[in-house]
């Protein structure tokens, strides 16, 4: 989710908190104070980068994908769109 | 306004990172806290609501330290460095260490722990304490100090019969009234070990009582006489009873059957036991009871034999003959020999005992009534009764004590595995955590173990507590025990169910497998954390 939300544009800590709430209306509950060791987990894997950036005339870590990244969302979208098809022709079945 | 950084810095310190690193993360934390701040009181919340708020977010620091640090450094924080509640620098754990080592203070701890041998032993009695080289270093002190009993001792439990037969010379020596120990090497088969000599010094030494005769007769009720018997005489009679016509059987037989006594040494030997166990410190009513059911006893089934013969042979044909008389005292003989069986000191003495008894009466009830001896034959219907009754009640007894043991050796045997387990972890952790103490950066691999082991030292306390009440029940002195009826009573089926775990979960046998599949599993854990961090290194260069 992470990285899906970063392959557009670069996002700050807080607010990629926000946005896991707010796009999945409050489906996913995606717990703050797990998402910071999540983040400096992928940077350490090389997934995305952490840079200190000015914004609104205030200094804010901004995330950004790699193109390691970029490679390891692709892969994981394939699957995932590979399971949930799997998962929808299951429950999506119709009995005559 | 609030300095959000500070609030960070004093609740995820000390976290050992770089200095920019670390500042950088408690600025992002920081940030993170002040941005729900706003927020909330953009939303009309007062200020120490927003606050509130705020901090909600991180419920647990020492959970987000730790996180934080693992995420950086792909490895634990440096156990020195954590302020949770098992870490060593909280008295938590220390004092949970101290009291589980107290718990080996306890008597009936220290004799819980004994326990554990018995189920994983092959024979703990013979192999463990009494081991040849034990035993005979209590035989050169035994000599030294002119210890009858001591070298009786040795004499009763040396694993080499030759060894054993010496110790009981200089024991007899010493003491006479110690003659009894002989029938130890009475059960002896030649060639290896003559018993002979045995056999006929304990009935010199003791000719009222029927034990030694009944030695010398289990002598000839071995496999190859029994059968030349069986051969000689046909199909005729069963196998048993057959060898009652051997006069190397029925001689030493009817002298048995005719002694006014019959003393398997029992109590003599347990007051023996028990004595040189306490004069050895091994307070361990396990080894005791070990010894109780080691003692030597007749061969029953030939007694029981002998009396068939004395009944069904002897007795039946003289009053099919019409000699009442004769039967009668047949009859008379074996009953009165099942009575003297029946004070015997173990189980199965009194049950044959009993069941001798009940097939004379049987035999001779018809005969008293035939005879016109009504009062009489009564009276032996209600000791016919009597003894149906006593057949139930010692099954009903067994039955529930055995059930009752059973459950408590299961709680006794799984809480002492877990003790042993957690006990070798906290010794592991407490090593590894003076070591880390003396050296921070020996090994993420030995901080990752103290890391997870951190649970031992407050496990094993509650695991020790739960060993120790499951096992208070059982918890006695050797001096408390006043024979080996009683002992066997009160511990028996319990030792019988924990030796038992042994065979049935055939835990002996996995221990070595156990220990290889461990092996195994740690070099296979090994090489993938290998394989893994390779693959990592691969794709940062590829990158």
């Amino acid at each position: 989710m992470i990285l899906a939300l970063l392959e557009h544009q670069a996002r700050h800590g807080y607010e990629i908190g926000k946005l896991i709430a707010e796009r999945s209306e409050g489906v996913v509950r995606f717990h703050v104070a797990s998402l910071y060791p999540l983040l400096y987990r992928l940077e350490r894997r090389g997934w995305v980068r952490g840079e200190w950036e000015t914004a609104g005339g205030r200094r804010r870590r901004f995330y950004r994908l790699t193109a390691s990244g970029r490679k390891t969302l692709a892969d994981q979208r394939v699957r995932w769109r590979s399971f949930s098809r799997a998962v929808n022709r299951i429950v999506e079945v119709r009995y005559a | 306004m609030h300095n959000w950084k500070e609030l960070v810095r004093v609740r995820l310190m000390p976290l050992p990172l770089e200095a920019t690193r670390r500042e950088e993360i408690i600025e992002e934390l920081a940030q993170q806290l002040e941005g729900a701040y706003n927020e909330a009181v953009a939303g009309g919340a007062s200020d120490s609501e927003a606050l509130h708020r705020s901090l909600a977010q991180f419920k647990d620091w020492e959970d987000l330290r730790r996180g934080v640090f693992r995420a950086v450094k792909a490895e634990e924080l440096p156990v020195w460095e954590q302020n949770g509640i098992l870490s060593p620098r909280r008295p938590v754990v220390w004092i949970a260490l101290t009291l589980s080592c107290a718990l080996l203070g306890l008597f009936g701890f220290r004799q819980a722990l004994g326990t554990l041998s018995v189920p994983f032993g092959k024979n703990p009695w013979a192999d463990r304490l009494l081991s040849s080289s034990s035993l005979s270093k209590i035989e050169r002190q035994a000599l030294a100090q002119g210890d009858s009993r001591a070298l009786a001792f040795v004499a009763l439990h040396h694993p080499d019969i030759n060894e054993a037969a010496g110790a009981a010379e200089k024991a007899i020596a010493l003491d006479p009234r110690l003659t009894w120990i002989s029938a130890r090497f009475a059960q002896a088969h030649p060639p290896e070990f003559d018993p002979a000599s045995w056999i006929a010094r304990l009935k010199t030494w003791d000719p009222d009582n029927a034990f030694p005769y009944l030695l010398q007769a289990d002598q000839a009720f071995n496999p190859r006489s029994f059968g030349g018997a069986w051969e000689r005489r046909g199909a005729r009679l069963a196998p048993p009873r057959a060898i009652a016509f051997e006069s190397d059987f029925r001689l030493p037989m009817e002298k048995a059957f005719a002694a006014p006594r019959y003393d398997t040494y029992g109590a003599q030997r347990f007051e023996l036991d028990r004595a040189v166990l306490q004069q050895q410190g091994w307070d361990r009513p396990d080894l005791l009871m070990l010894s109780v059911e080691s003692q030597p006893i007749p061969n029953l089934n030939a007694a029981r034999s002998y009396a068939e013969y004395l009944v069904m042979d002897l007795g039946e044909s003289a009053g099919k003959a019409g000699r009442k008389e004769e039967a009668f005292a047949q009859y008379q003989t074996a009953a009165q020999f099942g009575a003297r069986m029946q004070q015997g000191t173990s189980l199965i003495e009194r049950l044959i005992g009993m069941t001798i008894r009940q097939h004379a009466y049987e035999h001779l009830v018809p005969l008293l009534r035939q005879a016109g001896h009504a009062e009489e034959a009564a009276l032996l219907d209600t000791s016919l009764t009597d003894i149906h009754d006593a057949f139930a009640a010692e099954a009903a007894q067994r039955s529930w004590g055995e059930i009752a043991a059973g459950r408590a050796a299961s709680l006794v045997f799984f809480s002492g595995v877990l003790v042993v387990a957690l006990g070798l972890a906290a010794l592991g952790w407490l090593a590894v955590v003076v070591v880390l103490r003396w050296k921070e950066n020996a090994s993420s691999l030995l901080n990752w173990f103290a890391s997870v082991a951190r649970l031992a030292p407050p496990a094993l306390l509650l695991a020790g507590l739960w060993f120790y009440s499951a096992y208070y029940p059982f918890m006695r002195h050797v001096s408390q025990f006043e024979s080996g009826e009683q002992l066997a009573r009160d511990l028996l089926p319990f030792w019988d169910s924990l030796a038992w775990m042994n065979g049935g979960f055939g835990l002996n046998m996995l221990v070595w497998p156990a220990v290889w599949c461990m092996a195994v599993a740690v070099l296979g854990a090994i090489t993938l954390h290998w394989v893994a961090m390779r693959r990592r290194a691969e794709a940062r260069h590829q990158e």
